[in-house]
């Protein structure tokens, strides 16, 4: 263990860090199309049902398949996987956005508007807070597979911890494969425990406490 | 009263949706400012459908409705709802929000300075009898009547003259729901509001309205002060609304003084004597006289008190009977006689037509054959109902 961390502990801090921007990266840039997407199809019932199967299907591509495709189009290197890693991001953000919007009481909208709220003002004010948790919850789930997910971007010369368990499978090292894996999940339940807390600081006063968050 | 313009108006106003639908079908009303209109009917019959047109939560498919003279279509939705109230079932408070940032919601839209909304509030708050400190409370955290009174009067932070209300009160017990309706009450009787109010409760609408607008399938069946409705209900469908019940009790609530009244009272003119007057009290078993004119208009009334406390029989009636006596029209409501005639410890009221003719008598005892009549029925009481019950 000690004399792991003395041979690759740098570079296990370096690879962490490209794991951890090109996840973030592509989640940041899933967030800003999918949430305000989801926002807007809130008032296309049957686009949404659309855009979702198509953001449902492209879910299903294998990814290690996706990256590969990403190949002939953008190349190798960090940008074709954080493309990759950002159509995964999208499903579930986007499918969030609209369950959480489509659950906002409408009896609530009806007398914002109904008191004279602009619609964005019904949007910003009232219905995204209300449906803020269950987006968060989206964000969350996202998080936690890209995170997963990026180890395999090493395959198109992503980098990431995915070197390090691509070449304990080539050389048979063990260590290497754990000491790759190790670092991934730590990541990955961090960061689903940072934004759990956000989210619990977002969630409207009304549904807070009881139980378990989501 | 006359001369005020109507607030809110509705001229020819239909609603058929795509499907072809039919929710309201030339819809005409004015309603003054002051007015508190009931909308009431099967649901489905287009009282909500009417009442949203209002602040354009709906647009009409033919016809124009006015708010103060002007039309809406011609208006800022945005603009108009601010300044209308609007009051829903669920009451609509925003649940993230604090109780002071629901109040002063249509405040801060409309850009009030910070301190006039807090002090609004604080003022809002007080009339609902509710502490201060709730202010900073959440609407999870206070009772559903107690939102639905913040509802009440979020609706009129921003002193909007009309009120909305889309059957308010429908969700709450029946002592919360009376509570809220004493508010509204004295939001229209003693503030001056207008208030527009959707129900499916006829109680309520009997109570606060002071007209009330029947609805079935998109068109008015009747539109009408309630004791008008009550008196005379357009056809079967309204009766059926209102209840056997109610028509029971309506019928004595509304019977008018003419109803119940004995005819031919024994009167006399001013101008017999004292000694006359006796003996007329005394042939008809009777201790005092209508005193009329030769028109037969009530002038007076004498006592028999009166004549013992003069012993000279020989003096006219007109000079020492009790000059213009208490006395109630044909048309008045028992309701507002018989509370007269009790206070004042009165043993009987002389009816007079609009010339101030005498017409007939109420006497203690009518209204106890009326009231008798109420409770076990006329001559063949319907037993079995009570049985039943």
């Amino acid at each position: 263990m000690m004399s792991f961390l003395n041979e690759y502990g740098s570079d296990l801090l370096l690879k962490t860090w490209e794991q951890l921007y090109i996840s973030l990266i592509a989640l940041s840039l899933g967030i800003i199309v999918a949430v305000p997407l989801g926002i807007t199809l809130n008032r296309f019932p049957r686009t949404a049902k659309v855009m979702i199967s198509i953001s449902s299907m492209l879910q299903t591509v294998p990814s290690l398949a996706l990256l590969a495709l990403m190949i002939p189009i953008f190349g190798i290197g960090k940008f074709p996987a954080i493309v990759a890693l950002f159509i995964y991001s999208l499903l579930p953000i986007l499918r969030n956005t609209c369950i959480g919007m489509e659950g906002v009481d409408p009896s609530l909208i009806d007398s914002a508007k109904g008191m004279g709220m602009t619609r964005w003002q019904v949007m910003l004010q009232v219905s995204l807070p209300q449906a803020l948790p269950v987006i968060m919850a989206g964000i969350r789930l996202s998080a936690v597979y890209l995170i997963a997910w990026a180890t395999l971007a090493s395959y198109i010369g992503a980098g990431g911890l995915g070197d390090f368990i691509f070449n304990g499978l080539n050389l048979y090292q063990p260590e290497l494969i754990i000491g790759g894996t190790i670092p991934v999940s730590l990541l990955a339940l961090l960061t689903d425990f940072l934004l759990g807390r956000l989210e619990q600081k977002l969630t409207p006063v009304n549904l807070r406490d009881g139980g378990e968050d989501e | 009263m006359a001369q005020a313009k109507p607030i809110v108006e509705f001229d020819h106003v239909g609603k058929t949706y795509p499907n072809g639908k039919q929710a309201l079908v030339d819809f005409n009303l004015k309603v003054m400012p002051g007015d508190f209109v009931c909308f009431i009917g099967t649901s489905g019959g287009g009282k909500t459908t009417a009442m949203r047109m209002i602040n354009r939560m709906l647009d009409p498919t033919s016809g124009e409705v006015k708010f103060d003279g002007k039309k809406v279509a011609d208006l800022d939705p945005i603009e108009l709802r601010r300044h209308i109230g609007y009051v829903i079932q669920n009451i609509g408070l925003i649940p993230h929000m604090t109780l002071e940032d629901n109040i002063c919601l249509v405040p801060k839209l409309l850009k009030w300075p910070k301190e006039k909304r807090e002090a609004r509030a604080r003022e809002l708050i007080k009339l609902v009898e509710m502490p201060e400190d709730f202010l900073s409370r959440y609407p999870h955290e206070i009772s559903g009547g107690q939102q639905q009174r913040i509802g009440v009067i979020r609706a009129l932070a921003a002193d909007q003259k009309v009120m909305l209300m889309d059957e308010p009160f429908g969700a709450l017990d029946p002592l919360t729901r009376e509570k809220l309706q004493d508010l509204v009450h004295y939001l229209q009787h003693d503030l001056g509001k207008t208030i527009i109010m959707v129900t499916h409760d006829m109680d309520e609408a009997l109570r606060l309205a002071t007209r009330i607008v029947i609805f079935d399938d998109g068109r008015i069946i009747q539109s009408a002060s309630p004791a008008e409705i009550l008196k005379h209900p357009a056809n079967d469908f309204v009766e059926e609304l209102i209840g056997p019940d109610r028509m029971n009790e309506a019928k004595v609530m509304l019977a008018t003084a003419s109803s119940i009244m004995l005819n031919n009272p024994v009167s006399t003119t001013g101008d017999v004597t004292l000694g006359e007057a006796l003996v007329k009290m005394n042939n008809h078993h009777i201790d005092s006289l209508i005193v009329v004119d030769d028109e037969h208009r009530l002038i007076g009334e004498l006592d028999i008190g009166q004549v013992m406390a003069h012993r000279n029989l020989k003096l006219k009636v007109k000079n020492y009977m009790l000059a213009s006596p208490r006395s109630v029209f044909e048309d008045d409501l028992l309701s507002s006689i018989y509370q007269t005639i009790i206070n004042r410890h009165l043993k009987y009221m002389p009816v007079v037509d609009h010339d101030h003719r005498v017409v007939g008598i109420i006497t203690r005892s009518s209204l106890a054959t009326l009231l008798c009549e109420h409770v076990w029925g006329k001559a063949d009481p319907e037993d079995n109902a009570d049985e039943g019950k």
